[in-house]
C-alpha cells in the first residue's frame, strides 16, 4: 500500500518535472518581439549619448545641433549613408575607424600648416636645377631639334 | 516621391519592414538624432578647451554662418565628413545587430 503511494508520487512529480521543462521550452522559444529590440536599441544609443552630454556645455550642444540640422538637407540623409556603407561592406571597429582617420587628419592639418608660411630658400636657376641638384645636370648642353628630339651627334 | 523611396531603402536595410509604418518612421528620426548628437559630440570634442568657449559666444545669436566659419576654420570640412560618415556606419551597424 505504502509502496504504491511512493509510485504515484514519484509518477507525479516526473509529470511535473516534464510539464516544467516543457513551459520552459515555450518561454525560451519565445521571440522578443521587434518592437521591444528596437525601443532597447535606441534606448541605449539615447542613454549613452545623454551621458556623455552632461560634460559638455548645453549651449554649445544645442547650438551645434541646430547647425547640423540646417546643414543635413533630408531628414533621413546621416541615416541614408550609414545604410549606402553598410551595403559597400564596412569594417569591424568603427570607433577605431573614426579615430585613425581623425589622427591621419590631424597630422595633414599640423603638416599642411608648417608647409603653408613655406618659402624655398633656395631657387633654381633658368635650367630648373638649384645648387643643391645641380649634380644631375648633363655634363654636355643638351640640344634639340625643332621636333623637340635630341640633336647631340654624340647621343646618336 | 524621392525621400520616401530613400526612407523605404533604409527601412528595409535596418530590417523593419515588419514594423508598423509609423513605428519605423518613429525609429528612423530617432536613429537620424542620436547620429546627429553623435556628431555634434565628436565635433566638440576635437576642438580645444578654447575654442570651444568661443563656439558657446558664437552659437548664442544663433547665426549658422558664422557657426560655419567658425569651425571650418578650427576643423577641416573633410575630418567633419569623415565623422559623419564613420558615425552614421557605426549607428547602422549597431543598431543592426541589437536587432537581430
Amino acid at each position: 500500500m505504502e509502496k504504491n503511494f511512493e509510485q504515484s508520487r514519484e509518477e507525479e512529480l516526473l509529470h511535473d518535472l516534464e510539464e516544467a521543462k516543457s513551459q520552459e521550452q515555450v518561454v525560451e522559444k519565445q521571440e522578443i518581439p521587434l518592437e521591444e529590440k528596437v525601443d532597447v536599441a535606441v534606448g541605449r544609443q539615447d542613454d549613452e549619448l545623454s551621458q556623455r552630454e552632461l560634460r559638455h556645455d548645453k549651449k554649445a550642444l544645442s547650438g551645434l545641433r541646430k547647425w547640423i540640422g540646417v546643414a543635413t538637407v533630408m531628414g533621413a540623409s546621416f541615416l541614408a549613408v550609414g545604410c549606402n556603407s553598410e551595403k559597400s561592406g564596412f569594417t569591424d571597429n568603427v570607433h577605431d575607424n573614426v579615430q585613425q582617420r581623425v589622427k591621419i587628419k590631424k597630422a595633414e592639418i599640423e603638416h599642411m600648416k608648417k608647409t603653408k608660411g613655406y618659402e624655398p630658400s633656395v631657387q633654381p636657376d633658368k635650367s630648373g636645377f638649384t645648387d643643391e641638384t645641380s649634380a644631375q645636370r648633363p655634363s654636355t648642353e643638351v640640344k634639340t631639334g625643332p621636333s623637340g628630339r635630341v640633336s647631340n651627334p654624340e647621343d646618336l | 516621391m524621392i525621400i520616401d523611396e530613400v526612407k523605404q531603402n533604409i527601412i528595409a536595410e535596418l530590417g523593419l519592414e515588419k514594423l508598423p509604418r509609423e513605428k519605423a518612421d518613429e525609429v528612423m528620426t530617432k536613429l537620424e538624432e542620436n547620429i546627429q548628437r553623435k556628431v555634434v559630440l565628436e565635433i566638440l570634442e576635437l576642438l580645444k578647451p578654447e575654442d570651444q568657449k568661443e563656439l558657446i559666444k558664437i552659437v548664442e545669436p544663433g547665426n549658422n554662418q558664422n557657426i560655419s566659419s567658425f569651425l571650418a576654420d578650427k576643423i577641416p570640412m573633410d575630418v567633419v565628413e569623415s565623422l559623419i560618415k564613420a558615425i552614421s556606419e557605426s549607428f547602422v551597424k549597431e543598431f543592426k545587430n541589437s536587432v537581430k
